[in-house]
């Protein structure tokens, strides 16, 4: 649980949660009013640009000041040539050398608060869009098993949900069902290991094939007449790796080359994007591909490239990665159908560093990032002040604070799906909300963001 | 019409494999192919159920109740019109109670043994052959270990004292000491964590602030021996939070959670390092202070995960009965409370029934909420009771109690019972999502990470050769081994994550099928390398390849391959299938078998 300094006119909204059970559940709604919301159910128009999203975990929670929201101040180092682009942006050419050529696909969320302050609490608040709760966290979703079970394709033979390096493990269908279990590996050039068989030489396939065959003839009366649902499920599972076997589309996705690794970088972002875009371009049936790029939590010697992790070194990497899956993307026409988000778990202390020469923890302010799959980039919604610790000027229609739950609707409605939905059978029949108060117009796509 | 144990082979009648050729087996001329046969007619390749459960006098019937498990459990059954399964066939039973007992299924002479006996009394004899094995330590011990989640170089465990914990488990397993005393030794340890085995156990909770520590070890003992998981209000009282999740807590406040924490707070944790870097840390726990109590006094730079405790300063209260500490040394005083706490022994057989029968009669097993367990209290409008079989439930508990909280004593009850022993087969058609909280069938699951790779070995004779660091032997099942990652075999410990091994951190166990799983169970090197039916360069004979290799017929390789994989005959049309190669040559062929019966349903389920 979160504590939450400031009082509650700043925010607008209560920061105290509803139960996982609906907002009728605890005695009627326990939101404080906010201004210009409609009280009213609201009828969800998904926007639907999107046919896959790329879902990047700034892990470790970076600086919006170091990152996306930067400002003039001594706490800067001296070599981070700043550049003022249209639309409200500013970024370090010496952070993003490929990015800041961008800009004009780029839009930056500036006033976006966080719930939690917490590492763990705002991963998982990030991942699944639900607060933490012990009692719940093994049967809530992460929003890419929501996005898998509402597009998955019913032909194409690979998963939709895909997670690259995770961090924590927050990566969990949850009580949905098995298909959409994340794929979970670590990207490298050899491609996805256990796609073939072994020991037979030019003979593998054909002994595969046959023994496959076998092996289904025998199984036969059980698929039939499993003796659960389990073993039901079972079968399935068998059928879809199946189709990943000695699926030469399905090969060549997994894998990449050297060039392409230096080009993108031999870093875990840097892998996990190359194999993004092989998803995106191979069109097999990926729809939420989650990578994570760890190490911004940087409460100390945060400029000091003698230190292994550092800004230059997480930024650039992000830079070199992201910008090349953007110029691929638009080469092969996928980018204007690819949602891509980049965002942490929370924002780190404004203003000028710490005693250890880092930042800390910080809620109250933070930045996002959208681009691709109906995203009019080249600007920047909402602003911070002088030093980045409040939000001055919130940019968009709710006129408050922009909260992973309003993203979430976001990332739901580019991709077509209905965000005020809810789904019944989780943990003792309680109902699942997509988005928590989106029933109620308390939270929703932030609609500014689409071109 | 009841139908008894003793008139199910009437029922069945002999099954003679078709084709199945009774030549003279050249391999043991002394064992006359007449005796061979009729061995054979013996072994029921498939219980005839069809024309048992179709039997209409039989319909509505129940099993005969062998202890007051089944009385209670058809009873209800019966009452509610809820069919039972048959009771499982010999091959189904042999089976489940190998990878139940010992985490692997029985090998191929095991399996035949016991199908051919005509002792009346075998299932129960080979329940104790059972537990009386070192297999039953490795697999019940692994349970435990499981439960309690402790791993070398997590928080402040280092190697010894994850290793000495592992022995004192096992310890504790074999000699069947009581359970009450060993939850009693873990949760008053106290001395160097390398050297004091149960230490490992709160060494777990380390963290900070200090308040932390001790909200997260009483979290712990909470779960793990009373079945109530306390971490919610450890945050925040019941009240405008858990009404629809747990009654019992809704009525309890942080400060309840507090005062019950207090038991923990004159625990001192020490910190010491072995060396000046503080590579390898680890924990001592000195003597308990005689003062002092759970206040709110933290150091606000790090005021931890919780929110902060405001005015907390709380003596020890233990809230279940109403207790509290008869002395100062209040971690001993809580370790005497919990135990002989009824609620203790309950949670206890409760975790073994739920290990056994796979959900427990309270279910979840760490989610009892207390105002729905009790007969004798009156259910809260519009909540069913949590408790499905109150009088098995509490028959069991004093029945631990009565033992001595010896564990191998509920267990061997449970086995004996005719609800443990019902099939998964149930009547055609006729299975209802409702009946599995009736236990009316046993139910059908994939075996864990362990259970897969260890049958494995046993069904081909392969076993991998771990070396962990710490045990001065090498171990060749992956029940045996410490926790996750704690071998050199970096082949069979990707399998087993891959197969949803937990991590025993933040990682649990998933048995969900999963598709990395089941592309690793199809390709992966170390899996298939076993099932070749050569014995090359590439892999050590397995029991396929010896076969082979010792000429016997095709026919005899494809039933011993059946018996050592799936613990059962082929049927008729799976021989056939089985002996139809072509022109594949023979052991590639039989390769391919081999794999095939690894994938099948019958293999990768228990059931």
């Amino acid at each position: 649980m979160a504590r939450c300094k400031n009082n509650c006119g700043n925010h607008g909204i209560s920061r105290r949660h509803f139960l996982f059970g609906g907002i009728g559940a605890i005695g009627g709604s326990l939101l404080h009013t906010v201004r210009s919301e409609a009280q009213g159910p609201v009828v969800a128009k998904p926007r639907n640009t999107a046919k896959a999203c790329i879902f990047i975990n700034l892990a470790g929670a970076p600086s919006h000041l170091d990152t996306f929201d930067a400002k003039e101040g001594s706490w800067n180092a001296a070599d981070l040539d700043f550049e003022k682009y249209s639309g409200g942006v500013m970024l370090s050419r010496k952070f993003y050398p490929m990015l800041s050529g961008m800009t004009g696909d780029l839009l930056f969320l500036h006033s976006v608060s966080s719930w939690e302050a917490v590492h763990q609490r705002g991963q998982f608040y990030m991942q699944t869009n639900h607060s933490f709760n012990p009692a719940f966290a093994p049967v809530l979703p992460h929003i890419g098993a929501v996005a898998g079970y509402e597009k998955m394709s019913p032909t194409l033979p690979l998963p939709p949900f895909f997670s690259f390096s995770p961090a924590g493990d927050e990566q969990r269908q949850g009580f949905l069902p098995g298909t959409s279990t994340p794929f979970t590996f670590f990207p490298n050039t050899n491609g996805l290991g256990n796609l073939q068989h072994n020991f037979w030489g030019n003979q593998s396939q054909a002994f595969f094939d046959r023994s496959f065959s076998l092996m289904q003839a025998l199984d036969a009366p059980l698929m039939t007449k499993p003796l659960s649902a389990e073993m039901a499920a079972y079968s399935q599972v068998v059928g879809q790796a199946r189709q990943l076997i000695y699926n030469d589309a399905v090969d060549r996705t997994f894998k990449f080359s050297l060039a392409d690794q230096t080009r993108y970088g031999n870093t875990n972002i840097g892998r996990g994007l190359i194999v993004a875009r092989n998803l995106i371009q191979s069109k097999l049936g990926a729809v939420f591909i989650s990578v994570t790029h760890g190490g911004w939590d940087l409460h100390s010697q945060q400029f000091n490239r003698n230190v292994g992790t550092n800004l230059y070194t997480l930024n650039n990497d992000l830079d070199r990665a992201l910008g090349n899956l953007i110029s691929d993307l638009r080469a092969s026409g996928d980018l204007s159908t690819t949602l891509i988000v980049a965002l942490g778990e929370f924002g780190r202390t404004p203003g000028p560093l710490n005693s250890a020469y880092g930042r800390d923890h910080y809620m109250n302010a933070m930045s996002a990032l959208l681009l691709g799959g109906g995203i009019r980039g080249g600007r920047a919604i909402g602003t911070t002040d002088a030093t980045g610790s409040r939000i001055v000027d919130f940019g968009w229609s709710r006129e408050r604070p922009i909260y992973i739950e309003d993203i979430v609707s976001t990332i739901y409605s580019a991709l077509g799906i209905d965000w005020t939905k809810s789904l019944d059978g989780a943990q003792e029949g309680r109902r699942y909300y997509y988005v928590l108060g989106a029933a109620n117009n308390s939270f929703g796509p932030i609609e500014e963001v689409f071109a | 019409m009841n139908i008894s144990k003793s008139s199910l082979p009437a029922l069945v009648g002999l099954v003679l494999l078709a084709g199945f050729t009774l030549a003279q087996d050249n391999t043991c001329p002394a064992y006359p192919s007449s005796a061979r046969a009729s061995d054979r007619a013996a072994i029921v390749a498939d219980f005839d159920y069809v024309s048992y459960i179709s039997d209409p006098d039989r319909l509505g019937a129940v099993p005969p109740a062998k202890n007051f498990i089944d009385t209670g459990i058809f009873k209800k059954m019966t009452g509610d019109g809820v069919d039972a399964s048959p009771l499982s066939t010999d091959n189904e039973f042999v089976r489940r109670i190998y990878l139940d007992l010992t985490g692997r299924i029985p090998t191929y002479e095991q399996a035949t043994t016991f199908l051919a006996s005509a002792d009346p009394n075998k299932r129960a004899n080979l329940i104790e052959d059972l537990l009386a094995s070192s297999a039953y330590v490795d697999q019940i011990s692994h349970w435990f270990l499981d439960r309690f989640q402790v791993r070398a170089g997590q928080r402040l465990i280092g190697l010894p004292s994850a290793i000495n914990f592992y022995d004192y488990i096992r310890d504790f397993v074999q000699t069947d000491r009581p359970f009450d005393g060993v939850v009693r030794e873990m949760v008053t340890a106290r001395g160097d964590s390398d050297a004091e085995p149960p230490i490992a156990f709160l060494a777990r909770e380390q963290t900070n602030p200090i308040q932390d520590n001790w909200d997260n070890t009483l979290n712990t003992v909470t779960t793990q021996f009373l079945g109530i998981r306390t971490d919610c209000v450890s945050c925040h009282s019941g009240r405008g939070h858990l009404e629809k999740i747990n009654l019992d807590l809704t009525q309890h406040t942080r400060r309840d959670f507090w005062k019950m924490s207090a038991f923990f707070s004159r625990m001192r944790m020490r910190l010491v390092s072995d060396d000046n870097a503080g590579n390898r840390q680890r924990v001592i726990i000195a003597n308990d202070t005689t003062i002092g109590q759970y206040t709110s006094a933290v150091d606000p730079s790090n005021p931890g995960a919780r929110p902060s405790r405001a005015g907390a300063n709380e003596a020890p209260y233990y809230w279940l009965t109403g207790q509290v500490p008869q002395s100062e040394d209040w971690r001993g005083e809580f370790a005497r409370i919990l135990t002989a706490d009824p609620q203790f022994a309950k949670a206890a057989v409760n975790y073994i029934w739920a290990y056994f029968f796979g959900s427990g009669i309270v279910d979840p097993v760490d989610g009892w909420d207390l105002a729905r367990t009790d007969p004798n209290l009156p259910l809260p409008e519009g909540w069913p009771t949590q408790n499905t079989h109150p009088e098995v439930l509490s028959g069991l508990a004093e029945y631990f109690v009565q033992n001595n909280y010896s564990v191998k004593s509920v267990v061997r009850l449970i086995l004996n019972s005719n609800a443990y022993q019902l099939s998964s087969r149930y009547p055609d058609g006729k299975w209802q999502d409702a009946y599995k909280r009736y236990f009316a069938r046993y139910e059908a699951r994939r075996m864990s990470a362990e259970q897969l790779v260890d049958s494995l070995s046993t069904a081909t004779g392969i076993t991998p050769q771990m070396a962990v660091q710490g045990l001065p032997y090498v171990l060749q099942y992956t029940n045996q081994v410490p926790y996750p990652g704690a071998t050199n075999d970096g082949g069979t410990e990707n399998v087993l994550n891959n197969l949803g091994r937990g991590d025993y951190n933040s990682r649990l166990s998933n048995n969900q099928p999963s598709l990395l799983g089941v592309l690793d169970f199809m390709n992966n090197y170390t899996i298939e390398i076993r099932t070749r039916a050569y014995s090359d360069r590439f892999a050590p004979q397995s029991r396929l390849s010896v076969w082979v290799a010792d000429g016997l017929s095709e026919a005899e390789i494809v039933n011993r391959v059946f018996m050592a994989t799936l613990t059962r005959l082929p049927t008729a049309a799976e021989l056939d299938l089985a002996l139809n190669r072509k022109t594949i040559d023979m052991r590639t062929w039989l390769s391919g078998l081999q794999w095939a019966l690894i994938q099948k349903s019958d293999f990768v389920f228990k059931y």
